[in-house]
């Protein structure tokens, strides 16, 4: 190491020290790391002899460091004041929100005036459509819960059968043409479980069964069930003659 | 079609009698084969006839369109009739449609901003009442769904169109910043 260039840096170290704790320097010292790794560099490890001046220039060094870390923090005062300013940012977009809020309050009561004589004066009402369920108060001797209960077994049924998982593509109008189709071939009446199409998976199930229900809706097919609990069979309503065959 | 003035008038009526929803005046002239000036002339005849004190119905201009309904004074027995199902809003819906027909179209961030509460379960309860519906996705992080209201929004509350919402208060105080919901009825 080259005594001169070490003592050059201490000295250096030394009254930047001096004019940090006197308060000369206002910002931290760029120098600081560059002047510690110069003298690093130009280390051996040091002798016995030499021992105490470096512990003077590391004690030296690391009250430099320290007063430096201390710049780089905010004061307590300007912590302070950035937390004021926070305060009075948090207040103001509090009473922003409150101004937004007073103002589409006041919209709002006239809206809900408005509102209130609107609800007084009546529209004509639209015509009643007829649903699902109006539809099969048409059932013979079976209500919707039967149908539901029936469609269980079948899924129950369906689930039991392992197969290739693949996507089936079916539609609601294709199950009305077949089932459509299976009726006229059974002289226009069939079990319910026969409407499903054997080893049918869930969703030609679910399919097959909604197209059922349109097709109840729209009067083409009728059902009916002898006894509670008991089969439900299926009509064509050209061959509704036949439901009180059934013993219904 | 061969009528005289007075059974033009009646076409009208009969019309809007019998739609349960509003009919602009073109689909009245459509459905009359009367041109559209003739229309407006037979709507402002009507709207005199009815504004009759001794008539239990009226002419009004909703949702873009023109709709009979009955007077607001007959509420009492036409309710015995019809036994409407209670569809009194409340004002939190009220006050969330408000901001959404004024700022739409509106993210739900932004509606909860002013309110400063939850409005998920609200808007909701409104899209399934067709009082509002989704316009689309904001382009921001997240893209959440933007909300618009819908003509039975303005059925719901009498106007023929947004531009007759009644106009926002001025901001006060004056220092206030650019409100995060901007007006206009996009």
């Amino acid at each position: 190491m080259s005594e001169e260039v070490a003592e050059e840096i201490t000295l250096r170290l030394k009254n930047m020290l001096q004019d940090m704790e006197d308060g000369k320097i206002e910002s931290p010292p760029d120098s600081v790391g560059k002047l510690l790794r110069c003298y690093a560099d130009m280390g051996k490890p040091p002798c016995e002899e030499e021992l105490d001046v470096q512990a003077e220039f590391l004690q030296l060094a690391s009250r430099v460091v320290l007063n430096k870390s201390r710049m780089l923090v905010p004061r307590r005062s300007e912590r302070q004041e950035s937390d004021e300013e926070s305060e009075e940012q948090r207040s103001q977009e509090m009473l922003r929100h409150l101004v937004q809020y007073r103002r589409y309050r006041e919209v709002t009561e006239e809206l809900s005036r408005r509102a209130e004589k609107m609800r007084k004066r009546h529209p004509r009402f639209p015509p009643e459509i007829r649903q699902w369920e109006d539809a099969l108060a048409d059932i013979e001797g079976a209500d919707l819960s039967d149908l539901v209960r029936a469609l269980e077994q079948v899924l129950a049924e369906s689930e039991d059968q392992p197969q290739m998982i693949q996507r089936e593509q079916i539609t609601v109008s294709d199950c009305m043409e077949s089932l459509r189709n299976k009726l006229s071939r059974a002289d226009g009446s069939l079990s319910f479980d026969d409407i499903f199409p054997s080893g049918a998976g869930r969703r030609v199930v679910v399919v097959t069964f909604v197209a059922l229900l349109e097709m109840i809706r729209k009067g083409e097919i009728r059902v009916a069930q002898k006894q509670r609990f008991g089969e439900i069979t299926v009509f064509s309503s050209a061959d509704s003659d036949k439901i009180g065959q059934t013993g219904r | 079609m061969n009528w005289d003035r007075h059974m033009k008038l009646a076409a009208v009526e009969a019309c809007l009698f019998a739609s349960h929803a509003p009919l602009s005046a073109e689909e009245l002239a459509e459905a009359t084969q009367l041109p559209g000036s003739e229309i407006e002339s037979l709507l402002d005849d009507l709207r005199s006839k009815y504004t009759a004190p001794h008539s239990g119905v009226q002419l009004l201009e909703v949702a873009g369109g023109f709709q009979v309904r009955t007077r607001a004074e007959y509420a009492e027995a036409v309710e015995k009739i019809l036994q409407p199902e209670s569809k009194q809003l409340s004002a939190a819906a009220v006050e969330t449609l408000a901001l959404i027909a004024y700022g739409q179209p509106i993210t739900r961030p932004e509606i909860e901003s002013v309110r400063g509460v939850n409005t998920a379960h609200l808007l909701r309860k409104l899209e399934k009442d067709g009082l509002i519906e989704v316009l689309g996705r904001k382009d921001v992080p997240g893209r959440p769904k933007t909300y618009g209201t819908t003509s039975r929004f303005l059925q719901q509350f009498g106007l023929s169109d947004l531009d007759e919402l009644p106009p926002l208060p001025e901001e006060m105080p004056a220092d206030v910043q650019k409100p995060a919901v901007q007006n206009g009825t996009g």
